[in-house]
């Protein structure tokens, strides 16, 4: 996230005593900031009461302003769940993929003598094609930065495929086991 | 009887060649088109550029600023990033150059004044967002998703590798796109062009909120240096390896103008069609400036109460959304004046937005008459009220 500093914000009421503005300061600069979503810095307070809670308002915060913060952390917890839960639906590369075939009509018809009824054909679809697992190592020459003339060595290391697949399964992983179960109900 | 017709030698090959016409590609290409758009489209008719001062001509924030991190310092519609809660020192700015490519008069101009290093997940970027309702006809998210192509000019002092990447925004998952282009000699202008594959993938939020946007990286963290990849569901702030770090010496700069996004898959020349003018007025819609000349400056019509001034006001053009109100300057040079009392701001204006007009109340310490008809002003060109709609 942007490194925005919001201190000090206040709802601000109009001479009919209508809640129009919130000033707050942000960054070092105090600003009137509009009650509108499409506004930049309305998001920055929802997300400064988000991260600090009442920390950055002077006195309570307002109540539809939280709800307005909760809506969008809400949003976007299930967002961050989705993406998650689509991540660890990807095979898993040191595995590999098993095909997967389904019957499905092929359009044509024969009539059944015994049922006395037209009857589709079928036939086998691959609906999900195989992928074989990748080395699970790999070699690479490593040279010496002390001695340039010194012949390389040979070094087996992990295969850097796997490396990466595991490092991203295991930070969807994370966000799938962080998130709240009624965001997780929601989706 | 036998009548015989003689005719001169025909040879057939030369004939054929004859029926070519004295066309270029480009001109068989045309002649190939079969509807008006498609020659619309060859010929890059139209406005074609959809960066708003891609040239670097307007800054109304100021033309210097010593910055830190996120945010519009100087030239109009560019800002800068800063991810994972990294700080840096640089100096963003617009620079009149003399050595400039032709036909551009100012560059963006950032120019790192503290070494650091980049770690972790830390980025800092230049960045160009766009309104989602500004780039429907990219046809994102469709098999007719048109290619795009960002050709500009820079300089830097740090020759090598430098990723771009645009990001496409969606509630539904956003995309993004990661490449990359090579400053081949130091402290000089180079003209780059880059074609961004279609996306078929995702669509974007066809809003007045950000639905695209480009960024410039220019130092990244080892933990986003990744391979490129095309209109993946991926993370913005990434880099490529091999990525310049511009933050590790102090004086290293990358400049930048006459940047330029259009639909197809060749860069054309920088479209100069725009006036100043019409420029400014396009970058009103996302910041205005009010004030910044003269010592009465006029700001807004209204009344007193006690200590107090409410009044209404009307902005330059229609913004964007409601635009935040911030003083820049001294807030004393705000202030209000009736009949005979001319009265100094003590605080901060409070100021309530619609995307065309601003209700503003202040008070200070001198007490005037109730109701009394009076108007707002600023009375120093060093102090201006700033209103911002960017994304």
């Amino acid at each position: 996230m942007d490194n925005v500093n919001i201190t000090t914000a206040q709802y601000i009421t109009d001479t009919g005593g209508d809640t129009n503005c919130i000033q707050a300061t942000i960054d070092g600069t105090e600003m009137s900031v509009p009650l509108d979503p499409a506004n930049r810095h309305y998001q920055e307070v929802l997300d400064a009461i988000i991260e600090q809670g009442s920390d950055c308002f002077d006195g309570d915060i307002p109540e539809e302003l939280q709800a307005a913060a909760d809506e969008k952390q809400f949003n976007q917890q299930l967002a961050d769940y989705r993406v998650a839960v689509a991540r660890l639906a990807q095979y898993v590369v040191a595995e590999g993929r098993n095909q997967v075939t389904e019957m499905q009509p092929t359009g044509e018809q024969v009539f059944n003598e015994e049922t006395m009824e037209m009857e589709d054909v079928m036939h086998d679809v691959i609906t999900v094609t195989a992928i074989e697992p990748v080395e699970p190592t790999v070699t690479r020459m490593v040279y010496s930065e002390d001695d340039p003339m010194a012949e390389p060595v040979e070094e087996t290391i992990e295969n850097p495929l796997i490396t990466t697949d595991v490092a991203e399964r295991a930070e969807a992983q994370a966000v799938v086991d962080g998130t709240p179960q009624e965001v997780k109900d929601a989706d | 009887m036998t009548v015989k017709v003689s005719k001169p030698a025909v040879n057939l090959r030369e004939e054929l060649a004859d029926l070519k016409k004295p066309t270029g590609i480009a001109g068989e290409a045309m002649l190939r088109a079969e509807t008006p758009q498609e020659q619309f489209n060859l010929i890059g008719a139209g406005r074609r550029n959809l960066i708003i001062n891609g040239d670097m001509r307007i800054a109304q924030r100021g033309t210097s600023a010593n910055i830190t991190g996120y945010g519009y310092h100087t030239v109009d519609r560019w800002h800068t990033i800063a991810n994972s809660g990294m700080n840096y020192n640089v100096t963003m700015s617009q620079e009149l150059i003399a050595d400039a490519p032709f036909g551009f008069s100012h560059s963006l101009k950032l120019l790192t004044t503290s070494a650091q290093t980049t770690v972790s997940g830390e980025n800092y970027s230049l960045r160009y967002s766009i309104e989602g309702s500004d780039v429907r006809h990219l046809k994102y998210g469709t098999s007719n998703a048109e290619y795009i192509t960002l050709s500009f000019w820079v300089k830097s002092n740090k020759a090598g590798t430098y990723s771009l990447q645009p990001y496409a925004l969606n509630t539904a998952g956003n995309a993004s796109y990661l490449t990359s282009y090579t400053i081949t000699n130091p402290d000089t202008w180079e003209y780059k062009s880059v074609v961004i594959e279609p996306n078929t993938k995702r669509s974007i939020n066809y809003t007045d909120t950000t639905g695209f946007f480009i960024d410039f990286n220019l130092d990244s963290g080892p933990d986003d240096i990744v391979s490129p990849y095309n209109w993946a569901v991926a993370g913005a702030a990434r880099a490529v390896e091999g990525q310049v770090r511009l933050l590790d010496t102090v004086n290293n700069y990358f400049e930048i103008t006459g940047v330029q996004l259009e639909v197809g898959k060749v860069a054309t020349p920088f479209e100069h069609a725009r006036s100043y003018g019409e420029e400014l007025a396009l970058c009103q819609r996302y910041f205005q400036v009010l004030g910044g000349s003269g010592t009465n400056y006029t700001l807004a019509a209204g009344f007193t109460s006690g200590t107090s001034f409410f009044g209404y006001g009307k902005l330059i053009k229609t913004m964007r959304v409601s635009p935040t109100f911030s003083v820049s300057g001294t807030v004393s040079d705000f202030g209000y004046t009736h009949v005979a009392v001319a009265a100094a701001a003590s605080a901060t204006p409070y100021v309530t937005t619609t995307p065309d007009t601003y209700f503003m109340q202040f008070g200070s310490s001198t007490s005037t008459t109730n109701n009394a008809g009076a108007y707002a002003r600023i009375t120093s060109p060093g102090t201006s009220a700033h209103f911002d709609a960017e994304l």
